[in-house]
C-alpha cells in the first residue's frame, strides 16, 4: 500500500517541508511539500536522502554491548539493568557529578528526546552538563541574557521588509540564513529584497558564495569582527546618525557612546583590516537606511571575541531602532511565553565546574572542559558519560584529549543511529532513532521562527522492530534507577500508574507520553488549540506576523533592553587595551571554519547519497600563499598548530583571504561498525583536532574555532601515496 | 433525553464556520446544517480577500474539511433564507438558527453626487474583482487617469493596489476573469487615497502599508501631519502609530518614480462633493485640521480651505454596512441585529426563542477574520445554554423531512460535493492559464458545475 506523509526535514533550521511516500515500510520518495505554506523552498539534498541516512549500512539495530574489544548485541531490559546499577554504584561512592552528560544537535531536533533527557539529568541530580551549544551558539545565549535578560529571546530577522543587511560572519548562501533562527528560502529573499534595491554588506574573510554576490564584502581579519562593529558604533555616534528606539526602551547607551567614542577609528581599523574610509560609508549606509539589521552567526561566535561582537552588532541594532522594527531583528512570541515558561519552571543551574569554576550557559558546561574534568582526578571527578545524539570528539576542540578522556571512563554510554567517532571507546550502544521514524511537535522552535508557523511533524514509518525512541529509554534508565525523573518527586509513580492504565486497557496512548508536554505547552500558551496544529499536516501559518511584542517579552530587572552590561564593557576595553597582533613566524596562518550545504556538522557527511563528487574537506588556500608555499591544486598537506596535526588536499582558491586557510568541521568522524564485519569508515580529516581547549571566550567559553594559528608543511611523496591508499580503502566501503 | 440538537447556520463566511465547528466540537451529539445564498461557501474569504493575498483564503478550507470530518454536517448552497424558506421554516427542522450573514451593504458619504455614473461603493468593486455572481454584470470604468478612494482602512489600500497593480501582477491570481480583462485595459496611472484625518488616525495596519513598498510603486504622502517619531515606550498602540508614521515618512522622503504607476495618500481631506454632468468630473474636498474632540481623541475640522482633484472614478471605502433580514429586528443605527451575547432581542429586549446572530451581523463590521472566531464561541456557548435549559423551541419535521423539504422547495441546492465540483473545476481552469484558479461567476454555469450537468 502506498501511503503520503508529510512532515518537515529535521536536520537544520530550515525546517524544509517534505512529502514522503511510502510503500510497504519501504519510503520510495522524499520531495518538497509545495503544500506547506512557509518552509519548503530550501529542500537540499539532505533530506533528500534521509532514507538512506535512515538505512545506514552500520545502524545500531538494537543495544550492543562492549565485551572486551568486542561488541555483542542485547536487549533493552539488560542494557538499562546493567546501565542503571553502574550509574546507581557511581554515585553512591562518588555523588552525582561523578556522571557527565552531553548531547549534540541531531537531539535538540527532537523535541521529545530533548525534554525528556533534561528529565533524566535531573532525575541523575548531575552539574557536569554539556551540550553541543557550548562550541556552537553560547554568545549569543549570553548577550540575549545580558541585554533583554533571558537566555532565550531570539529575534529573528525580518527580511522581507530589510532594506539595508549587514551580515556578519555567516555564509546564508550555503546555510539559507539558518542558524538559531528559522528563516526559510532566506537567501534567496536577501536576493529578492536586493532585487529592490536593498543593500546587502558581507563581513567575512572569505569571499563566500553570499560574499560574491553583496553589494559590499568586507574581507575583515578573523576574529576581529567586534574591532569593525565598534567602529561602526563610533561613526553611528560621532556623527550622530542615531535613531531613538521606539519599540523598546533603553538604556547604557551613555556608556557605550563613550566607549565608542573613546576608541581610536584608524586603531579600530588597523585591527579589523578594513580602512577607516569603508567603516565610515558602511556605517552611514546602515545608518541611514530606512529599515536595516545587523545580523552575526558562526564566524563571529566561534571566536575569542565572539561576545562582544555579538554584543556590539545588537547595541548596533539598538541604537539604530532595530529592534522589533519592520526590515529589523524581530520579536516572535509565538504560541506560548516560552521565557516565562522557563523561567517558572527550570530555574538557571547554579552548577560550577569543578578545575575552572566556570558557571553554566543556558544550563550546560562548555565542551572544552569536558576532557579535564574527566582526567583530573579529586572529588568530582567524571567517571562514567551519557553521550546522547553526541559526537563531542569531533564537535569539540582538541579531539585527541577528549578521546584519550573518553578512554578511561568507568563507563560510557552513545545514544545514536550509528557508532560515531565519538562512541570509539562506549561500553554501551544504544540504537536511536531516525525523524523519520518520530512525529511531535517541537514546540521550542515557536520563538526563533521568522513568522507565526507552527508545524506537526508526522511519521513516515515506525523505528525498526525492537528500536525504541529516545524519550522511552531516558524514561526508562530514570525509573530502573529509582531516581526521580524531571528531579520532581512523584513523576516516576505518576508513569508507572500511566502505563498500567495503558496495559490493562489495552490503550498505549494512556501511558504518558511527549505528546502530553506538547500539548501542555500549546495549552498554556492559550492562543492556539494543539488539535488544530494537528489538523494542519502541511503546517500553519497561524496569524499575520507583528511588530511590538518585544517591550512586554523583556525580563531585565528594569525592562529596558541593556546596551552597555559592565561584563562586556570591561571585556572590550580589555580588548583595545591589548597590543594589535603580531606576526607569528612559527604559525604565520590562521585557520577559519565554512558552512556546505550538504553538511550539518559532524552528522552526514558519511551519508550514502550526499557528496556525490567529492566526498571531503579540504584545506582553502589563497594563490599568493600557494605559491609562498609551493603548493599545488590538489596537493597534500599537513596542517599543523600547537595542538595537533592533520593532513589534507589543497584547494587554491581566491576566495581566500592572504594568510587565512579555510578547513570545514564536521569531517573526519568515523562510522564504525560494531558487528566488526566492515571497517571504520571516514572521509576527510578532523580539523578540530588543531583546535585548543584551554583558550576560550571568557564570557562564553567558547574555543577559537575560527582564530587558530596554523603552518602548513607540505608532505613528501611517499607521505602522499599511503595517503590516498589508506583513504581510498577507508572510502571503498561505502 | 431530548432528542440530539439540530442547527441551521445561514451563510457560510468565517463566523458560519466558526460557529459551526464549535457547535460540532462542543455537543458531540449535533448536526448542522450551513446555507449559503451562494452555491460556494466562505462569504468574504471568497469575495473580499485581495486576489493578491491568497494565501489567507485558506482558513475556510481548514475549518470546511473540519466539519466535514465530523459527518454531522451538511453544507446547502445556493439557497436563500427569505425567498425559498423562512425562518419558520428553519424553526421547524431546527432548535436554534445562526444568522451569520454579515454585511453586505455599504456605508454612504451623503454628499451631493453620489449616485453619478463613476461613483461606486468600495464594497462592490471588491466583490465585481472577487468575482460574486450578483456583481459579474457590474462595469467600472477605468478609462480614467485618476482615481479616487475614499477612506483610510485596508479595503481602501486593497482597492488602491488591485487598482495599480496592472496585469501581469494579477494574471496569477484568482481575481474574476471579467476583472482582469479590464485591469488589462485600465488606464488609471493614479490612485488619490483621502483621510479625513491625519497619518496618526488612520487604521491602515502596518503589513499593508509596508507591502505597498514591494510593488513598484511611486507612493506619495500628503498631509500626514506626522510628529515624528516619539521615544520608545511600552504601550502597543502607541508603538503601532508610531511604526505607521514612520513608515509614512519613509514613503515621503523616497525620490519620485516619474514612470511608475502612483499611490497618493492624502490625509486631512474630507469629501464635499461629487461634481460632474453626466458622470464623475471631480471631487471636492475641504482641508480638515485635527482638534480635540473632548474623550482625548482627534477630530477632523474643517479650514474652509476647497480644492478640487479631477478623477474619472470615485470609490467610497467608507465601510460595509449590514442588510435587515427578512423577519428579524434590526438596529437601522447601528447596522445589526440587536442582540445580548449573541441571543436576538425583540423591542423589549426580551430573547427571540431560537434565534441567535454571530459575526459582522452580531457587532458591527470590524475585526479581521479571526475575531469572528470569539464571537462565534460566545453566540455557540449561549445557544447550548438555551439547549440544555430546555428554553429552545423543539422542531417538528425531522431529518427525513427537513431533506424532503428541501429538495421540494430547492431543486438547485449545492451541496458540499457540488462545491468541491466547481472548485475543481475553477482550479482546473486555473492550471491551464498558470493562474491560481478561475473562478465561476455565473450562477447557472455554477449549478450546472455543480451538479455534473457540465
Amino acid at each position: 500500500m502506498i501511503r503520503t506523509v508529510f512532515t518537515h526535514c529535521h536536520y537544520c533550521v530550515c525546517l524544509c517541508g517534505v512529502k514522503v511516500t511510502v510503500d510497504n515500510d519501504e519510503v520510495t520518495s522524499i520531495e518538497p511539500d509545495r503544500d506547506n505554506p512557509y518552509t519548503w523552498s530550501d529542500f537540499c539534498r539532505k533530506g533528500k536522502t534521509a532514507a538512506e541516512t535512515r538505512k545506514h549500512p552500520q545502524r545500531l539495530m538494537s543495544p550492543m554491548k562492549r565485551v572486551g574489544e568486542r561488541y555483542v548485541a542485547a536487549t533493552y531490559e539488560e542494557a538499562i539493568a546493567d546501565i542503571a546499577s553502574r550509574l546507581k554504584r557511581i554515585i553512591a561512592e562518588h555523588g552525582a557529578d561523578a556522571v557527565g552528560t552531553y548531547h549534540g544537535n541531531p537531539l535538540g531536533f527532537s523535541f521529545a528526546g530533548s525534554i525528556f533527557f533534561a528529565g533524566l539529568l535531573d532525575a541523575l541530580g548531575t552539574g557536569n552538563r554539556y551540550w553541543v551549544g557550548s562550541v556552537d551558539q553560547n554568545n549569543t545565549h549570553v548577550v540575549q541574557q545580558a541585554m533583554y535578560g533571558s537566555e532565550l529571546i531570539a529575534m529573528p530577522p525580518d527580511i522581507d521588509e530589510c532594506k539595508c543587511f549587514l551580515l556578519v560572519g555567516m555564509d546564508p548562501a550555503q546555510s539559507k540564513f539558518g542558524w538559531t533562527e528559522v528563516v526559510p528560502n532566506g537567501w534567496t529573499r536577501v536576493l529578492n529584497a536586493q532585487a529592490g534595491g536593498a543593500d546587502v554588506i558581507v563581513v567575512d574573510p572569505r569571499r563566500s558564495n553570499s560574499a560574491e554576490r553583496a553589494n559590499t564584502h568586507l574581507a575583515v581579519l578573523p576574529g576581529q569582527d567586534w574591532a569593525l562593529l565598534l567602529g561602526l558604533l563610533h561613526v553611528t555616534f560621532e556623527e550622530r546618525l542615531e535613531r531613538p528606539a521606539t519599540a523598546v526602551p533603553l538604556s547604557g547607551v551613555g556608556t557605550l557612546r563613550s566607549l565608542a567614542l573613546e576608541a581610536d577609528l584608524e586603531d579600530l581599523s588597523a585591527r579589523c583590516g578594513i580602512p577607516v574610509p569603508v567603516i565610515r560609508d558602511v556605517a552611514r549606509r546602515f545608518a541611514k537606511a530606512p529599515r536595516a539589521m545587523c545580523v552575526m552567526h558562526t564566524g563571529v561566535a566561534h571566536n575569542l571575541t565572539g561576545t562582544i561582537a555579538e554584543w556590539l552588532g545588537n547595541a548596533l541594532n539598538a541604537v539604530t531602532d532595530r529592534l522589533d522594527t519592520p526590515g529589523g531583528r524581530r520579536f516572535e512570541s509565538g504560541y506560548m511565553d516560552l521565557v516565562k515558561i522557563f523561567a517558572g519552571f527550570a530555574p538557571p543551574t547554579t552548577h560550577r565546574t569543578r578545575l575552572r569554576n566556570l558557571p553554566a550557559i543556558a544550563g550546560f558546561h562548555a565542551l572544552a572542559e569536558l576532557a579535564d574534568e574527566i582526567i583530573t582526578p579529586g572529588k568530582g571527578q567524571i567517571r562514567a558519560m551519557i553521550v546522547a545524539a553526541g559526537n563531542p570528539v569531533v564537535s569539540g576542540p582538541d579531539s585527541a584529549a577528549l578521546d584519550q578522556a573518553f578512554a578511561g571512563l568507568d563507563l560510557l554510554v552513545a545514544v545514536d543511529t550509528v557508532q560515531r567517532e565519538s562512541h570509539r571507546h562506549a561500553h554501551w550502544l544504544i540504537p536511536g532513532t531516525h525523524w523519520l521514524e518520530r512525529e511531535g511537535l517541537h514546540a521550542l522552535f515557536a520563538g526563533i521562527m521568522d513568522k507565526p508557523f507552527a508545524q506537526y511533524a508526522n511519521q513516515a514509518l515506525p523505528p525498526p522492530a525492537g528500536i525504541r525512541e529516545e524519550w522511552s529509554f531516558f524514561t526508562d534508565l530514570a525509573l530502573a534507577m529509582d531516581r526521580p525523573m524531571f528531579g520532581k518527586r512523584g513523576v516516576n509513580g505518576f508513569i508507572r500508574a500511566t502505563r498500567w492504565l495503558a496495559h490493562v486497557t489495552g490503550r498505549p496512548q494512556l501511558a504518558m507520553n511527549p505528546r502530553w508536554v506538547e500539548w501542555l505547552l500549546v495549552a498554556s500558551g492559550r492562543q492556539l488549540k494543539y488539535g488544530d496544529i494537528r489538523k494542519h499536516p502541511h503546517g500553519w501559518l497561524y496569524r499575520e506576523k507583528r511588530y511590538g511584542d518585544l517591550a512586554a517579552a523583556i525580563r531585565t530587572p528594569d525592562k529596558t533592553v541593556h546596551c552597555a552590561p559592565p561584563a562586556f564593557v570591561d571585556e572590550c576595553r580589555r580588548h583595545l587595551a591589548e597590543p594589535r597582533s603580531l606576526a607569528n613566524p612559527e604559525f604565520p596562518l590562521m585557520m577559519i571554519n565554512r558552512r556546505t550545504r550538504e553538511s550539518m556538522n559532524s552528522w552526514l557527511n558519511e551519508t550514502p547519497g550526499l557528496f556525490e563528487q567529492l566526498r571531503s574537506n579540504s584545506v582553502e588556500i589563497h594563490p599568493q600563499d600557494a605559491a609562498t608555499l609551493q603548493l599545488e591544486d590538489g596537493a597534500w598537506t599537513r596542517v599543523i598548530s600547537a595542538t595537533g596535526a592533520i593532513e589534507l588536499p589543497v584547494t587554491i582558491s581566491p576566495g581566500a583571504r592572504p594568510g587565512v586557510i579555510t578547513i570545514a568541521h564536521g569531517w573526519g568522524s568515523r562510522i564504525f561498525d560494531p558487528g566488526e564485519t566492515l571497517k571504520a569508515q571516514s572521509f576527510g580529516a578532523n580539523r578540530n583536532k588543531l583546535v585548543a581547549r584551554t583558550l576560550l571566550d571568557p564570557l562564553s567559553q567558547t574555543p577559537a574555532f575560527n582564530t587558530t594559528r596554523v603552518r602548513l608543511e607540505p608532505l613528501h611523496a611517499s607521505a602522499q601515496v599511503t595517503m590516498h591508499a589508506s583513504t581510498s580503502e577507508e572510502a571503498a566501503v561505502s | 433525553m431530548s432528542a440530539p440538537l439540530r442547527v441551521a447556520i445561514v451563510g457560510s463566511g468565517p463566523a458560519g464556520f466558526y460557529a459551526a465547528n464549535d457547535l460540532l466540537k462542543r455537543d458531540p451529539a449535533s448536526r448542522v446544517e450551513l446555507f449559503d445564498r451562494l452555491p460556494t461557501p466562505g462569504g468574504l474569504v471568497r469575495s473580499g480577500v485581495s486576489p493578491d493575498h491568497a494565501a489567507r483564503r485558506e482558513v475556510i478550507a481548514t475549518y470546511e474539511r473540519l466539519a466535514m470530518a465530523s459527518h454531522r454536517f451538511r453544507f446547502h448552497g445556493n439557497i436563500e433564507i427569505g425567498r425559498q424558506l423562512t425562518h419558520e421554516d428553519l424553526l421547524r427542522c431546527h432548535h436554534a438558527v445562526i444568522y451569520a450573514c454579515g454585511s453586505a451593504g455599504d456605508r454612504r458619504l451623503g454628499i451631493p453626487g453620489e449616485d453619478l455614473p463613476g461613483s461606486h461603493a468600495a464594497t462592490s468593486f471588491v466583490s465585481w474583482y472577487n468575482g460574486h455572481p450578483d456583481f459579474a454584470a457590474q462595469s467600472f470604468d477605468l478609462s480614467c487617469e485618476r482615481a479616487i478612494v475614499i477612506g483610510n482602512g485596508n479595503v481602501a489600500l486593497d482597492v488602491a493596489r488591485m487598482l495599480l497593480l496592472g496585469h501581469d501582477r494579477l494574471h496569477p491570481t484568482d481575481v474574476a476573469d471579467h476583472a482582469l480583462r479590464a485591469f488589462a485595459e485600465s488606464r488609471i496611472r493614479e490612485v488619490v487615497v483621502l483621510g479625513r484625518r491625519g497619518a496618526a488616525q488612520c487604521a491602515f495596519t502596518t503589513p499593508e502599508l509596508l507591502e505597498l513598498g514591494h510593488h513598484d510603486l511611486d507612493v506619495r504622502v500628503e498631509h500626514a501631519a506626522s510628529a515624528g517619531a516619539k521615544p520608545a515606550g511600552r504601550d502597543a498602540r502607541a508603538y503601532a502609530v508610531q511604526l505607521k508614521l514612520r513608515l509614512l515618512d519613509e514613503y515621503a522622503a523616497r525620490a519620485a518614480l516619474p514612470d511608475a504607476r502612483r499611490l497618493v495618500l492624502r490625509f486631512l481631506n474630507s469629501p464635499l462633493a461629487i461634481v460632474g454632468r453626466d458622470r464623475v468630473e471631480t471631487l471636492r474636498v475641504v482641508r480638515n485640521r485635527l482638534v480635540s474632540g473632548g474623550r482625548g481623541d482627534l477630530v477632523a475640522e474643517s479650514t474652509g480651505e476647497i480644492s478640487e482633484i479631477t478623477a474619472g472614478l470615485v470609490l467610497r471605502a467608507v465601510g460595509y454596512r449590514g442588510l435587515p433580514v427578512v423577519g428579524l429586528p434590526f438596529d437601522a443605527a447601528r447596522g445589526i441585529v440587536p442582540n445580548v451575547g449573541g441571543r436576538i432581542v425583540g423591542e423589549n429586549r426580551r430573547p427571540m426563542r431560537g434565534a441567535y446572530v454571530a459575526g459582522w451581523l452580531k457587532r458591527g463590521p470590524s475585526g479581521v477574520i479571526g475575531t469572528n472566531k470569539g464571537c462565534s464561541q460566545e453566540t455557540v456557548a449561549c445557544l447550548l445554554q438555551d439547549f440544555a435549559g430546555d428554553r429552545l423551541p423543539i422542531p417538528d419535521i425531522d431529518d427525513q423531512g427537513t431533506q424532503r423539504l428541501l429538495t421540494e422547495r430547492c431543486p438547485d441546492r449545492v451541496d458540499y460535493l457540488g462545491w468541491k465540483k466547481i472548485d475543481r473545476h475553477e482550479r482546473l481552469g486555473g492550471m491551464d492559464q498558470q493562474r491560481l484558479r478561475v473562478k465561476l461567476v455565473d450562477l447557472q454555469r455554477m449549478t450546472a458545475v455543480a451538479s455534473g450537468r457540465f
